[in-house]
C-alpha cells in the first residue's frame, strides 16, 4: 500500500480517535447558558459606539439605575405622583419630591442606605452627584445621557449637589417628565474608581487654572470612551452595584458573568403580575456563547449546549415536540413604518398617502410573508405600550380585499383631481368590488403635471428577504392603479445616509421602507421623530425624514415634553398620533413578535417580560430570580 | 550583484504595489455611502458631543489629512483603532489571526497534499473510472455551497451522531469553568475537525486538477518517456520523473493560498461560528469600520505580495530556466 495512504489512514484515525476521545466531564454547574447571536461591542460605559443591545445586556448587570420602570409595566402605587405610574424604585429609595423655588424646581432623591458596590463601599450620594456631573461639567456623557436634554442644545438639568450620604438634590431649569424616564434612569457610577481616572485624564489635557475648555473637553472624553474595560480596568477590577460580575471574556467565543453572592438586593419581594419572586441571584452566573447563524444556535439548543435562544415561526413545530424546552413569545415595542417624503411629488399630496397606505395591505403581509412575526399596527405607538397607545386611529383597508382596496384607492385619487391617461377599469357587481378590470396607465397629478416614478426604498433581498417581497407587491399594486411605482433595494447604510444626510442636506428618497424603531417605553420619542426641528436639514442628523412639518403638532408635541401630570399628558399623546394618523408623514405598518425557547427542566421562575421576552438588556430582572431545578 | 539585485527590484515593486493598493482600499471605503457613524450619533447630542465624537474617530479632518495619517501610521504599523471595539486594530487582528491560520493554513495545507496525491494518481492513470470518478466527486464538492456543505456535516457528526461539537472553535463551559492545557489542546483538535474537512473537501479539487494538468503535460516530456524506456519502475517514473517536475505551479498555488488563508472564509466562519478574520473583515466593511476593515486588507495585501515575491525569487533560483532580468 502506498505509504501516503498510509499517511491519510493515519490523519483519519486521529480524527476518529479525538471525535471519540473523552472530553473531560464538565463541572457540575447551574450557569445559565444564552446562545447569543453576536459578540459585544465593549464594556466601556461611556463609549458612544457600545450602545448595542449585546454590550448593554452586560452593562445593565454590572451597573444599576435610581429607578426602572415595574417588571410587568404595571402600575406602581409608589409612582403616584410621577409622570409614569409604572416607574419603579431600584436604588432610589422613594419617588422624586419637588419644589418651586425661584425660576428653578429642586428634586430631591432619597437612596437606600444598604446598596453595596462590589468591593464592598456603600453606594451614596457622593456616586449620585459624580456621575451626574460627569455630564454637566466635564461633557462626559455615559449612556443614557442624550435624555439629560430636550432639545439637543442645553441640558434641563442645572446641577445636582449631596444634602447627606443618602440624599441628592438636583436644581432644574424645567420640571420634565424624561428628567424621571431618562435621567433618572441612568447608570450610577462608583466614585472611587472613576474619579481617579477622570482627574488623570483633566490634568493631562488641562492647561491653567481657567475652566476646562470646549477642546480640552474632547480630549478628555476622547481619552475617557476609549479606556478598553477588559484590559486597561481588568475585568475582576471593574466594580459595579449589580447581580452578576464579569469573570471571563473570549472575545469572539464567550463572556461568563458570576453571580454577586452578595448582591444588595437579595431578598427583597418583586411583585410580578400578582405573583411574588425573592430577587436572587439563585444561578452561578450566565455564560454567553457567539453563536453566528440562528440554524446553529437552535441545534446547539435541540442538543442541550444552551439553555437559551430566539427562534423562528417556522422552528415552533419542532421545539413542540421536545417536553424539556419551552417557548414564549412577545410583542417588542418596535415601530416600523411606510416613510413619505412631504418635500417631494407626488408624497406631498395627502391623498397620494392615503392611497398607498391603503395599498399597503399589512394583515396580508404578516399573515402570508411574515408568518405571523409583525402584526399590524395602527399607532406610532405600538398596541403593545398600552398605557400611551391610542387605540382609535384609523385603520386603512383594514379587512378589506385587494381589489376592494384598490377600488378606495382610485376614488381618492380621483376625488384629489388624480387623472389618468387610461383610467383603471373594476368589475364592480351588486356594488360589490370584484376585480381589476383593465389597469390604469399615465396617471397625472392634480397639477396637470406627470406623476413621477415613485421609489420604494427598501432592504435588499439578500439582506431581509421577507420585506423585499413586500415592496414588490406593494410595487405592483401601485403600477396596477397607474402609479409608475419602482422599489429600490437600497442596503441599510446607504438607506440612513439618503433618509437623513449628516451635511444637513435634504434627505433623498420618496418612500421608506428600510427603517424601523425600537422605542422607549416613554413616549416622547414621537416628538423626536416629527418635531419639524428634527429635519435633517435644521438639525444635521435629524430623524424627521419626512420633513414634516405642522406647527399644531409641533406645539402639542412640546407641550407634552414638559407635562408633569401623566393624565394629561395621555391625552396629548393620543392627540399626537391622531394628527399623525391623519396627516400620514409616516404610515405606521407593523411591530415584530419575537419567540424565544428554553430549557424548562433545568431552570424554573422564567419571567417573560411584556416588551422584552425573557432576559436581554431591557429585562434586568429574569435572571435575577430564575432558579435552578435540583437534578440528580 | 544580479542575484541581489532581483530581490531588491521585486522587494521595491511589491512596495509601490502595496501602497497603489492601499491607496485605492482608503478611496474606496471612503467613496462607499453611508456615514460611519451614523450607528454613534443620535441627533439629540448636543452638537459639541457630535464633534467630540467625530474628533475622537479622526473624522474631523478633511479627506487628504486623512490620508496622510493613514498613510504615516500605514508606514509605522499603526493601524489605528477600530471604530466598533474601540480597540486597537493590532489588537483585534491579533486575537482572531491565529484562529484563522490554524483552520485555514490547516485546511490549505491538507488541500495541496491530497490534491497533489490523488492529481499525480489520475494523471498516470488517465481514462480510467478512478480517474473519472474522482474529478466527478471533486468537482462536486468544490462547486458545492460551503455553507450548506457545513450544515450537513454539523447536522449528521455534531448533532445527530454527537461525534463532533456543534461549532466555536472551544467549548466555553469547560474553558471558562477550568480545564488543564492538555484537555484544551485536545479541545480545540476536536472543533477543528469538522471545519477542516469541509474547507479540505471543498477546495482539494483545485490542487488536483491542478496537478493532473501539470503531470500530464510533463508525462510527454522526453525524459520521462526515456525513464520509461531505460525500464524503471512505474512508481520511480511517475515520483521522481514525471510529479517532481510537475509540482512547480501546483506550488505556485500552494504559496498563494497559504498567503489568502489570512483572509479566512466568512460563510465558513460564520456557519462554525469560528472567531477569525474573515468574518470580522466582513462585519467591519458593511458597518463601515474603516480602521479595522483596513487594517484587515493591508494584512492581506501585503502577504499576498509577499506570497508572489517569494515565489518568483524561489523560481528563480530553483528553475535554472528563469531568468534574473
Amino acid at each position: 500500500m502506498n505509504y501516503k495512504f498510509l499517511i491519510i489512514l493515519a490523519m483519519l484515525g486521529l480524527a476518529l480517535l479525538i471525535a471519540g476521545t473523552n472530553i473531560p466531564e464538565k463541572t457540575q454547574n447551574n450557569y445559565l447558558r444564552i446562545a447569543a447571536g453576536q459578540e459585544i461591542n465593549g464594556l466601556n460605559p461611556f463609549n458612544p459606539a457600545f450602545n448595542d443591545v449585546y454590550s448593554q445586556f452586560v452593562m445593565s448587570n454590572i451597573w444599576e439605575k435610581l429607578y426602572r420602570y415595574t417588571p410587568d409595566f404595571l402600575d406602581n402605587p409608589a409612582a403616584k405622583g410621577s409622570s409614569d405610574r409604572r416607574i419603579f424604585l431600584w436604588i432610589a429609595e422613594e419617588m422624586p419630591s419637588y419644589k418651586k423655588v425661584g425660576d428653578n424646581y429642586e428634586a430631591i432623591i432619597k437612596l437606600r442606605d444598604n446598596v453595596y458596590w462590589w468591593d464592598g463601599e456603600r453606594l451614596t450620594a457622593d456616586d449620585v452627584v459624580f456621575t451626574s456631573n460627569l455630564m454637566l461639567k466635564f461633557g462626559i456623557p455615559p449612556q443614557n445621557w442624550v435624555n439629560w436634554s430636550i432639545t439637543g442644545d442645553e441640558s434641563y438639568v442645572e446641577s445636582v449637589q449631596k444634602l447627606d450620604d443618602f440624599t441628592v438634590k438636583y436644581t432644574l431649569k424645567e420640571l420634565v417628565p424624561i428628567f424621571e424616564t431618562g435621567a433618572l434612569m441612568g447608570y450610577i457610577f462608583p466614585k472611587h474608581q472613576w474619579e481617579p481616572i477622570i482627574e488623570k485624564s483633566i490634568e493631562k489635557h488641562h492647561k491653567g487654572t481657567d475652566k476646562i475648555s470646549k477642546d480640552e473637553r474632547i480630549l478628555i472624553a476622547s481619552e475617557i470612551w476609549s479606556l478598553n474595560l477588559g484590559k486597561d480596568i481588568k475585568l475582576d477590577e471593574i466594580i459595579g452595584s449589580g447581580p452578576f460580575k464579569p469573570a471571563d471574556w473570549r472575545k469572539g467565543e464567550y463572556m461568563r458573568l458570576d453571580a454577586n453572592k452578595d448582591y444588595w438586593a437579595k431578598g427583597r419581594i418583586l411583585e410580578i403580575d400578582g405573583r411574588e419572586y425573592e430577587i436572587g441571584p439563585y444561578i452561578d452566573g450566565i455564560l454567553r456563547k457567539v453563536y453566528r447563524s440562528p440554524d446553529i444556535s437552535k441545534l446547539a439548543m435541540r442538543r442541550g449546549e444552551v439553555d437559551i435562544t430566539g427562534i423562528l415561526p417556522s422552528d415552533i413545530s419542532e421545539f413542540e415536540k421536545i417536553e424539556t424546552i419551552k417557548i414564549e413569545d412577545y410583542t417588542a415595542n418596535s415601530l416600523f413604518y411606510l416613510g413619505f417624503n412631504l418635500r417631494r411629488k407626488p408624497m406631498s399630496y395627502l391623498s397620494f398617502r392615503q392611497a398607498v397606505s391603503y395599498l399597503y395591505d399589512k394583515e396580508l403581509f404578516n399573515e402570508r410573508i411574515y408568518h405571523g412575526r409583525l402584526p399590524p399596527i395602527n399607532s406610532v405607538v405600538p398596541f403593545v405600550n398600552d398605557y400611551w397607545h391610542n387605540p382609535n386611529l384609523s385603520k386603512y383597508g383594514e379587512g378589506m380585499s385587494t381589489a376592494e382596496r384598490e377600488y378606495k384607492v382610485y376614488i381618492i385619487l380621483k376625488e384629489d383631481g388624480f387623472k389618468w391617461s387610461k383610467e383603471p377599469r373594476f368589475n364592480i357587481v351588486d356594488g360589490e368590488v370584484i376585480e381589476l378590470r383593465e389597469k390604469g396607465e399615465g396617471l397625472m397629478m392634480p397639477d396637470g403635471e406627470v406623476c413621477p416614478i415613485v421609489r420604494l426604498m427598501g432592504a435588499p433581498p439578500e439582506e431581509i428577504p421577507d420585506s423585499a417581497q413586500a415592496n414588490i407587491m406593494l410595487q405592483g399594486w401601485m403600477i396596477d392603479i397607474g402609479i409608475p411605482a419602482k422599489y429600490t433595494p437600497t442596503e441599510f447604510a446607504t438607506a440612513v445616509d439618503k433618509l437623513s444626510p449628516i451635511d444637513g442636506s435634504e434627505p433623498d428618497f420618496d418612500i421608506n421602507t428600510s427603517v424601523g424603531w425600537l422605542t422607549d417605553p416613554d413616549p416622547g420619542y414621537i416628538k423626536d421623530l416629527w418635531h419639524s426641528t428634527q429635519m435633517p436639514e435644521v438639525t444635521a442628523g435629524g430623524n424627521n425624514y419626512s420633513g414634516y412639518n405642522n406647527p399644531e403638532f409641533d406645539e402639542l408635541a412640546e407641550q407634552s415634553a414638559r407635562e408633569m401630570n401623566p393624565e394629561e399628558r395621555r391625552e396629548m399623546i393620543f392627540k399626537l398620533q391622531e394628527i399623525i394618523s391623519r396627516d400620514l408623514p409616516v404610515y405606521p405598518t407593523n411591530t415584530v413578535t419575537r419567540i424565544q425557547v428554553y430549557r424548562a427542566d433545568k431552570f424554573k421562575d422564567w419571567f417573560n417580560r411584556k416588551m422584552y421576552g425573557i432576559g436581554g438588556c431591557n429585562n434586568p430582572y429574569a435572571y435575577m430570580i430564575i432558579k435552578p431545578i435540583e437534578r440528580e | 550583484m544580479g542575484r541581489l539585485r532581483y530581490p531588491l527590484r521585486r522587494i521595491i515593486e511589491g512596495l509601490i504595489t502595496l501602497f497603489i493598493v492601499m491607496t485605492i482600499i482608503f478611496l474606496l471605503f471612503r467613496v462607499m455611502p453611508g456615514d460611519p457613524l451614523s450607528i454613534v450619533i443620535d441627533p439629540k447630542m448636543t452638537p459639541e458631543v457630535k464633534e467630540m465624537i467625530r474628533h475622537s474617530y479622526g473624522l474631523d479632518q478633511p479627506m487628504f489629512v486623512q490620508y496622510g495619517i493613514y498613510l504615516k501610521n500605514l508606514f509605522t504599523l499603526n493601524l489605528g483603532e477600530s471604530f466598533r471595539y474601540s480597540q486597537p486594530v493590532s489588537e483585534v487582528l491579533a486575537a482572531r489571526i491565529p484562529n484563522t491560520l490554524l483552520l485555514f493554513t490547516s485546511a490549505s495545507v491538507l488541500s495541496a497534499v491530497l490534491g497533489i496525491i490523488l492529481g499525480r494518481i489520475i494523471a498516470w492513470r488517465r481514462n480510467s473510472k478512478l480517474e473519472y470518478g474522482l474529478t466527478l466527486a471533486g468537482l462536486f464538492f468544490y462547486e458545492m455551497p460551503i455553507f450548506w456543505f457545513g450544515l450537513i456535516l454539523i447536522y449528521l457528526f455534531a448533532f445527530r451522531l454527537n461525534l463532533f461539537p456543534i461549532s466555536g472553535m472551544i467549548d466555553f463551559e469547560l474553558w471558562t469553568l477550568g480545564a488543564t492545557t492538555g484537555e484544551k489542546i485536545i479541545d480545540i483538535l476536536h472543533h477543528l475537525i469538522l471545519p477542516l474537512i469541509t474547507l479540505t473537501t471543498a477546495s482539494f479539487c483545485g490542487m488536483m486538477l491542478l496537478m493532473r494538468t501539470s503531470m500530464v503535460e510533463t508525462m510527454k516530456e522526453d525524459y520521462v518517456e526515456a525513464a520509461k524506456a531505460r525500464g524503471l519502475p512505474d512508481k520511480v517514473v511517475r515520483d521522481s520523473y514525471a510529479a517532481r517536475n510537475a509540482e512547480l505551479p501546483v506550488i505556485t498555488a500552494f504559496i498563494l493560498s497559504l498567503s489568502a488563508s489570512i483572509g479566512g472564509g466568512v460563510l465558513t466562519e460564520k456557519i462554525f461560528s469560528w472567531p477569525g478574520i474573515g468574518y470580522e473583515l466582513y462585519q467591519a466593511t458593511i458597518g463601515r469600520d474603516y480602521p479595522l476593515a483596513q487594517g484587515c486588507f493591508f494584512i492581506l495585501t501585503l502577504m499576498t505580495i509577499l506570497a508572489v515575491i517569494v515565489i518568483d525569487i524561489t523560481y528563480a533560483y530553483l528553475d535554472p530556466r528563469v531568468s534574473y532580468d
